[in-house]
């Protein structure tokens, strides 16, 4: 079908595109991470922002998902990311990892590859040098989900 | 499956007709009669028929009266399948991989709309050796063997049916006659767990071939509607791919799913590295209780046959050669180029074919690699033929060149294979074709000579090779045919989309 009359019935029917998409909602995280959070910092206060996390919208296979965290931080002496945790929501194990840095490092990013047993919401908490919590999340849906022992 | 271990019987399946069906009731009176019959017992899914040897229990077999139980899905069939995805189509709602742009302002100022519906209908792995089970209580231990692509899976689930400790099993992997993705699934095992149970001694269940094929686990049949805004110059301004069918996770893993999003059903078409303007990507989903899993390259499959169809179409409304199409939505990404041009000048795309000879050219990128096959055909006694296929591949950095080029010539053969003749049709809620007579693998003499072309990209993160190779295939093909008779194939099989 080409045309005027199929151009007009194509643009007709086009809905409104709706998508929530990263960079991270300032929503408050579900409730297994943020049990998670609060037994790693003591219940600290966490504000949104200052990491990012770079995750595939849909990544092809959940066995090995590629993931970026970049914390915006000058990495001064004075001024520092010490540590990330990273979580996540419905995995069999709900934290992912802990990364250490320093104030030598030009750069508080880590890229590595993490395995997801379903579609979810993966969430990292900065700790600064000065005791300031920061977090981000991103959410992903797979193609083809890791751990499949869903029965 | 060739495993013999001492005081092993043989138990043969007979399964519900019916997916996800199960025995109401049996009456097995007349096959105890039958000598070397040791029992039937009642299994998941339907009987097993137990003798000291593998044909008095497929005979007996026969003798076995089985009523099944109604199921909700015993009037679905193909028509039915294909009018609730078609309902999909069209439907408002749908969920979205990406949106980005104006499409409406794209669609709305275009000089010329393309648009086009594809269907690929439920495949099956067809794994030469059918499911086969062999499990043996030891002690307090129990043992199973089994061709198995997903250990973990299979671990989980025999612990659930025999209601013990993970522990307590001992699940020995042996080499598998083909798995494709078949072997990911647990439903082999089952019976042979609850039938070792009730005989109390080591047996060997196995399937027959119809129940392999007619209770496969497939990869999904799918619709998906492509469309396409033009400039004056023939530019694309717009794109918008709507995937719609039943679900591959919501079957096989559902914690994959969310949103009614299925990623395989998308798969590779958010991240498809063309530049087309404003792009708009969903899937309504439009579910029916088939078993369905990966099957090998997934989602891809079916997502190169649509696009790349479709990109020809573009190509000639827009009145263009489809590699110089290919060319210009590609002309920002050096690596993508790269693959495309490495495929068509192994090819000599510029060069003319002999008479009744066509050429079709497709480019996909799946699990980290980038994927781009000529093929060349012609129509021999009515029927389509694939004389050569040119493969270019760049997976990042090639580990084994000799095994890369194997993964590239069995994607394709097993690729063409399933896009001229493979479909499982459904009628009253069972499989229709459920043995080669019905479900035609292609044959040697059927194969086209394959060319690769290995192309390595240093310091990018290294893509897979035993999956790429088969998704663009189908649509290189259906193009080049296009070009060679004028008829557009849209539905596959080839073979039945050229029949009609």
């Amino acid at each position: 079908m080409t045309g005027r009359r199929a151009l007009l019935a194509g643009a007709a029917a086009l809905p409104l595109p709706i998508l929530v998409r990263r960079p991270a909602r300032a929503a408050p995280p579900p409730p297994r991470i943020a049990a998670e959070v609060a037994a790693a910092f003591g219940g600290r206060p966490v504000r949104d922002g200052r990491v990012s996390i770079d995750l595939p919208v849909i990544a092809e296979s959940g066995n090995a998902v590629p993931m970026t965290i970049l914390v915006d931080s000058p990495m001064t002496p004075a001024d520092f990311c010490r540590l990330v945790h990273v979580f996540n929501e419905r995995n069999p194990q709900p934290h992912v990892a802990r990364f250490l840095f320093g104030p030598r490092m030009p750069r508080a990013e880590v890229t590595t590859r993490i395995r997801l047993a379903a579609a979810q919401t993966i969430y990292a908490v900065a700790e600064m040098s000065d005791g300031g919590l920061w977090a981000g999340q991103a959410d992903v849906t797979l193609g083809f989900a890791a751990c499949m022992d869903n029965g | 499956m060739d495993l013999k271990l001492p005081g092993m019987v043989y138990a043969y399946a007979v399964l519900s007709p019916v997916f996800k069906g199960d025995a109401e009731g049996f009456d097995a009176t007349e096959a105890r009669k039958i000598k070397g019959v040791i029992d039937v017992v009642k299994v998941p899914g339907g009987v097993a028929v137990a003798a000291d040897n593998s044909w008095t229990a497929m005979k007996a077999s026969e003798a076995v009266k089985v009523s099944w139980k109604a199921m909700p899905i015993d009037d679905l069939d193909s028509a039915k399948l294909s009018t609730m995805m078609r309902d999909g189509l069209a439907a408002p709602q749908a969920a979205v991989a990406k949106a980005e742009g104006e499409l409406n302002v794209a669609f709305a100022n275009a000089a010329k709309y393309v648009t086009a519906d594809y269907e690929v209908p439920y495949i099956a792995h067809t794994p030469m050796e059918a499911w086969n089970c062999t499990v043996r209580l030891s002690g307090d231990t129990w043992e199973i063997w089994a061709p198995v692509q997903n250990q973990d899976r299979i671990l989980q689930a025999a612990a659930r049916t025999l209601g013990v400790d993970a522990a307590r099993i001992r699940l020995h992997s042996i080499m598998p006659g083909g798995g494709y993705g078949r072997r990911l699934g647990d439903d082999g095992i089952h019976a042979a767990l609850v039938a070792a149970k009730a005989l109390g001694r080591p047996v060997k269940l196995f399937w027959k071939r119809e129940d392999e094929i007619g209770q496969g686990w497939y990869r999904p049949a799918q619709m998906a509607r492509l469309r396409a805004s033009l400039d004056a110059k023939g530019n694309m301004t717009g794109f918008w791919f709507r995937a719609a069918g039943p679900s591959m996770q919501t079957e096989f893993a559902p914690a994959g799913v969310r949103n009614n999003m299925d990623g395989s059903s998308v798969q590779n078409m958010a991240e498809c590295r063309y530049r087309w303007g404003a792009t708009r990507i969903d899937y309504a989903m439009r579910h029916v209780p088939i078993p369905c899993a990966p099957w090998r390259a997934v989602g891809a499959t079916q997502n190169a046959f649509f696009l790349e169809c479709f990109i020809d179409e573009v190509a000639q409304a827009a009145g263009k050669d489809p590699l110089a199409l290919r060319r210009e939505l590609l002309a920002h990404d050096a690596r993508a180029l790269r693959v495309v041009n490495a495929a068509a000048e192994r090819f000599g795309w510029d060069r003319p074919l002999a008479p009744g000879r066509a050429k079709g050219i497709a480019y996909f990128e799946s699990f980290g690699a980038l994927t781009a096959h000529v093929a060349e055909v012609s129509i021999e006694d009515k029927r389509p033929r694939v004389h050569r296929v040119v493969c270019a591949i760049d997976c990042g950095k090639v580990v084994m060149p000799d095994g890369a080029r194997q993964q590239m010539e069995g994607g394709i053969v097993m690729g063409l294979s399933a896009a001229m003749g493979e479909k499982v049709s459904i009628a009253r809620g069972r499989a229709v074709e459920t043995n080669f007579d019905r479900y035609p693998l292609m044959r040697f003499d059927e194969a086209p000579r394959v060319e690769v072309v290995l192309l390595e990209t240093p310091g990018v993160a290294m893509g897979g090779i035993g999956e790429p190779g088969l998704p663009p295939i189908s649509a290189a093909v259906a193009n080049a045919l296009f070009h060679l008779t004028g008829k557009r194939i849209r539905k596959l099989p080839i073979l039945d989309a050229m029949a009609t």
